[in-house]
């Protein structure tokens, strides 16, 4: 595969997997919060 | 695919009995998963900091990435097989584990990620590669096995 054309896959990968990651861990971050409030209030 | 029967073929295995009733084995095996973890990390550690610039700057990158990748290796192939050791003892608990899953899919991720993206990109010469292509590929790659990592840590709380 030439140069550019791996470019392009690694700038399509990494853009897939950081929205992906964000999603993620922002979803935990949600649940965590939550069990926090079902615990204190 | 329901992987079930996999899970269940695990649990009755010889590496379960072993791993099962030999306390001992299971934490020497647990011992080898920790340090290729932690050779995991250094390694990623020290080749995507130094795409971003930020450690060995007198080093040529490409040195770097060329000497940890063969670590990084070893490593990976010292955590799977550990791993899967490990997790043939609790193998059902981990089938309906949401953390253990999360886990297995970024490791997937990492795993294509980093011997179908990083590692064919990295073998060309990085002078002539786009700086903020090389910059997303080390944040990519810091991402990814931060998450291996911390969902790993976390299928102990969950």
């Amino acid at each position: 595969m030439s140069r550019k054309a791996l470019e392009k896959l690694a700038l399509a990968y990494c853009a897939v997997v950081l929205a992906a990651a964000v999603w993620f861990w922002s979803r935990q971050i949600n649940s965590v919060i939550e069990l926090l409030r079902i615990a204190y209030g | 695919m329901d992987l079930y029967p996999f899970f269940q073929w695990l649990d009755t295995s010889l590496l379960a009995q072993m791993s099962k009733a030999y306390g001992g084995v299971f934490v020497v095996v647990q011992m080898f998963h920790l340090l290729s973890l932690a050779l995991l990390g250094g390694m990623v550690l020290l080749g995507d900091l130094r795409l971003l610039g930020v450690l060995l700057r007198d080093v040529p990158s490409r040195l770097v990435i060329e000497h940890t990748q063969r670590w990084f290796n070893l490593a990976l192939a010292g955590s799977a097989a550990s791993g899967i050791f490990m997790s043939s003892a609790v193998a059902l608990k981990l089938y309906y584990n949401e953390m253990f899953w999360a886990k297995m899919t970024a490791l997937a991720v990492g795993i294509v990620f980093v011997y179908t993206v990083r590692r064919p990109l990295l073998r060309c010469d990085h002078d002539a590669l786009n700086p903020w292509v090389l910059r997303l590929v080390a944040v990519t790659s810091i991402t990814i096995w931060f998450t291996v990592a911390a969902s790993g840590r976390w299928i102990g709380f969950s």
